[in-house]
């Protein structure tokens, strides 16, 4: 089983530019991980493979093809379905982060968050998934 | 002869018109009327009553004329009107009434339709009120404007203002007027306008998120030292952001909540526990303020509850607290039951609400100067949000306050609900509980409640016998060391008699049970609790009773 220490790679899959590069620096500079991001569901998919990541962090709102979409779409190929996915939403009220649970997310981040400790809080939950 | 007659009718006039107002005729200057023969005379009385006559037919004229420009007014007034007779039978619909429900005049006057023009969860409680008969929980109806589901003849709902006002009938005994109004077209703008906002906000939210990350990693020094000036402005920049954040934030939660799209978790929550919740997550934003919070539990007490919810609206009212309290002052929060509910109260030592302030307190956009100089800082909208909130719960919120004394902000919220729900509360099975300590009372009903029971007290043997007498129990919980109950004569006086229920006995007293069961006339004890209360079996022992009552189980 996965260590903590081994989420390196980072898969960032955000619509929106500017918070797309407040996320970048919080992962990058404040986090230390190795990040590809993604604008759309489809970048991700085209991506997944050849930059193989640790950890996907998805957006759930996008135009298109949305967050859910794009973990169906996701796991439903050999180079992403054992990937941890985590989503990334404005929508938190409780029985919706069930539900991203029980579909397999490993964890849910509530938007807005804060670029200090997203990375703090990703490690957290890939710990809390590993222990 | 005619001249002499004019001048006679218009005395008559004169004196039918000064009859009419009550005045006597003037006396004086009076010429001396000139004799006439008695042919004369009787000309003279015939027109004296007829101009009588005319003037009563004149004054019915313009009473009538009265009349009709009334009614011609609530005929043509745009909003529906009715007038309810006694026995709440409807004498007068206006056309506009017609409109808006699709009964015809012909259809409404003379029948007692009333609460056929309500969507049907309100019309017990209509009824009621009107007739007088209303319960405390039901909403005042009288001389103010109410909003609720109307009903139309085709089956149709929509949102209907009412005004119900009482009035004295001419025929004696109480009348109705009815005003009614058909808001759908207001309630379109509102929603409209909510809307609006709503997109706005949302609109709002992705670019505030990217600027608050960016102030975020600027001023958490991720970006590099700042030069002093720039950490200063940057400072300035980062706090306005959160305080923008924040009312965005509100402004969604109303909308949200006003919508009906804020989706409540409500679960039997202790609120005890939540208090303690929102106390430690409040520790870190009082500390600055020098202000002391302490937490207490007078009675644990359950109530149907979102959780994430009810700690927001504590959140709120702490840090309300905090913010409105003098330097080395403490804010209290307390959680006890009352009446059947479950109350929490949060205490400041402040300088008190001012009056004129006071009904605007729950109202948007509402705030207060702090009274020790301190802007308050907060986006005047968390008060009318934790109202919402609380309403939502079937809960009521408001507060007492003093000036230079401090203010109590309090909420309270309905017990568990029966976990059986029936729908009568008369038809739900009562518990008698004989227990004179105060709290383990309120625990004990707590539970018979949340199991669908209705609970009724008492604190000595006296009373529980004159209410068993009466009969209808479905259980009695009996405390041995209650006043006057003297350990087990008063259930072998029960036992006697034809009407116990089956009992739950509660004692200190470990070794009665042996004893007691000893004895012949155990038949109708279920089970005997120690105390402290063993609330778990004490539950089970509930449910038991609970799926005897319930009419699945028959």
């Amino acid at each position: 089983m996965a260590t903590t220490t081994e989420i390196r790679r980072v898969l960032y899959v955000e619509d929106e530019p500017s918070i797309r590069t407040v996320g970048l620096f919080a992962l990058v500079e404040v986090g230390g991980f190795t990040v590809e991001p993604a604008e759309s569901g489809a970048e991700a998919l085209a991506k997944v493979g050849p930059f193989s990541p640790d950890l996907v962090l998805l957006d759930v709102m996008m135009p298109g093809m949305d967050g859910l979409a794009t973990y169906k779409a996701l796991r439903a190929r050999p180079d992403g379905a054992g990937v941890p996915i985590i989503f990334m939403t404005a929508k938190v009220q409780p029985h919706e982060v069930d539900g991203y649970r029980q579909l397999g997310a490993v964890g849910v981040i509530a938007k807005p968050f804060d670029p200090v400790t997203l990375s703090d809080e990703i490690r957290g939950i890939c710990a809390r998934r590993t222990s | 002869v005619s001249l002499a007659l004019c001048a006679l009718a218009a005395a008559a006039l004169g004196l039918a018109a000064g009859l009419r107002l009550g005045r006597r005729p003037a006396a004086a200057p009076v010429s001396p009327a000139p004799a006439i023969s008695p042919r004369e005379a009787e000309e003279v009385e015939t027109v004296r009553l007829r101009v009588k006559v005319r003037v009563a037919e004149e004054e019915r004229e313009r009473a009538m004329k009265a009349e009709n420009l009334c009614r011609r007014v609530i005929d043509t007034t745009l909003d529906g009107v009715a007038l309810l007779g006694p026995g709440l039978v409807i004498e007068h619909w206006n056309p506009q009434a017609a409109a808006i429900f699709g009964w015809s005049k012909e259809e409404a006057v003379g029948e007692p339709l009333l609460t056929l023009l309500v969507a049907e969860e309100k019309r017990d409680e209509l009824r009621r009120v009107i007739s007088g008969r209303a319960r405390p929980s039901d909403t005042p109806l009288f001389s103010r404007r109410n909003e609720i589901r109307g009903l139309r003849k085709n089956g149709q709902e929509f949102p209907l203002e009412i005004a119900v006002t009482p009035l004295i009938h001419p025929g004696g005994g109480v009348a109705y007027s009815v005003f009614l109004r058909d808001i759908t077209e207001r309630k379109r703008v509102d929603r409209l306008k909510n809307e609006f906002v709503a997109t706005v906000s949302h609109e709002l939210r992705t670019p505030l998120t990217a600027i608050r990350g960016s102030l975020r990693l600027i001023s958490g020094g991720f970006t590099g030292e700042l030069p002093a000036k720039t950490r200063t402005m940057i400072d300035v920049a980062h706090e306005s952001c959160e305080r923008l954040v924040a009312l965005v934030n509100d402004i969604l939660d109303i909308e949200k909540i006003e919508s009906g799209k804020m989706s409540f978790d409500l679960r039997p929550t202790d609120l005890g526990e939540l208090a303690a919740k929102a106390v430690r997550s409040t520790l870190a934003y009082a500390a600055p303020f020098g202000v002391e919070l302490r937490e207490a539990v007078d009675t644990p007490c359950r109530a149907l509850a979102d959780e994430d919810r009810v700690i927001q609206v504590l959140t709120n009212l702490i840090s309300n607290a905090v913010k409105f309290s003098p330097r080395g002052a403490a804010v209290d929060v307390r959680t006890f039951a009352r009446d059947g509910r479950a109350r929490i109260e949060v205490r400041d030592r402040g300088a008190g609400i001012p009056e004129e302030f006071r009904p605007r307190v729950f109202q948007k956009f509402a705030q207060a100067d702090a009274s020790n100089g301190r802007t308050a800082v907060g986006t005047g909208l968390g008060l009318n949000i934790c109202k919402a909130i609380i309403e939502r719960h079937g809960g009521s919120i408001g507060f007492e306050t003093e000036m230079g004394r401090g203010t109590t902000f309090w909420f309270e919220l309905p017990g568990a609900a029966p976990r059986a729900p029936r729908a009568e509360a008369e038809e739900r099975p009562s518990i008698l509980i004989v227990e004179r300590d105060a709290a383990l009372a309120a625990q004990l009903s707590e539970s018979c409640r949340d199991y669908g029971f209705q609970v009724e007290v008492v604190a000595s043997a006296a009373p529980a016998r004159e209410r068993l007498a009466a009969g209808g129990y479905a259980a009695l919980v009996l405390d041995l060391e209650a006043p006057e109950v003297e350990g087990l004569d008063f259930l072998r006086g029960l036992r006697r008699g034809a009407s116990a229920p089956p009992t739950i006995v509660l004692s200190g007293r470990r070794q009665e049970t042996g004893r007691f069961t000893n004895g012949a006339d155990h038949a109708i004890v279920v089970d005997w609790l120690n105390k402290p209360l063993e609330a778990a079996r004490f539950e089970s022992l509930l449910r038991g009773l609970a799926a005897a009552e319930s009419p699945a189980a028959a």
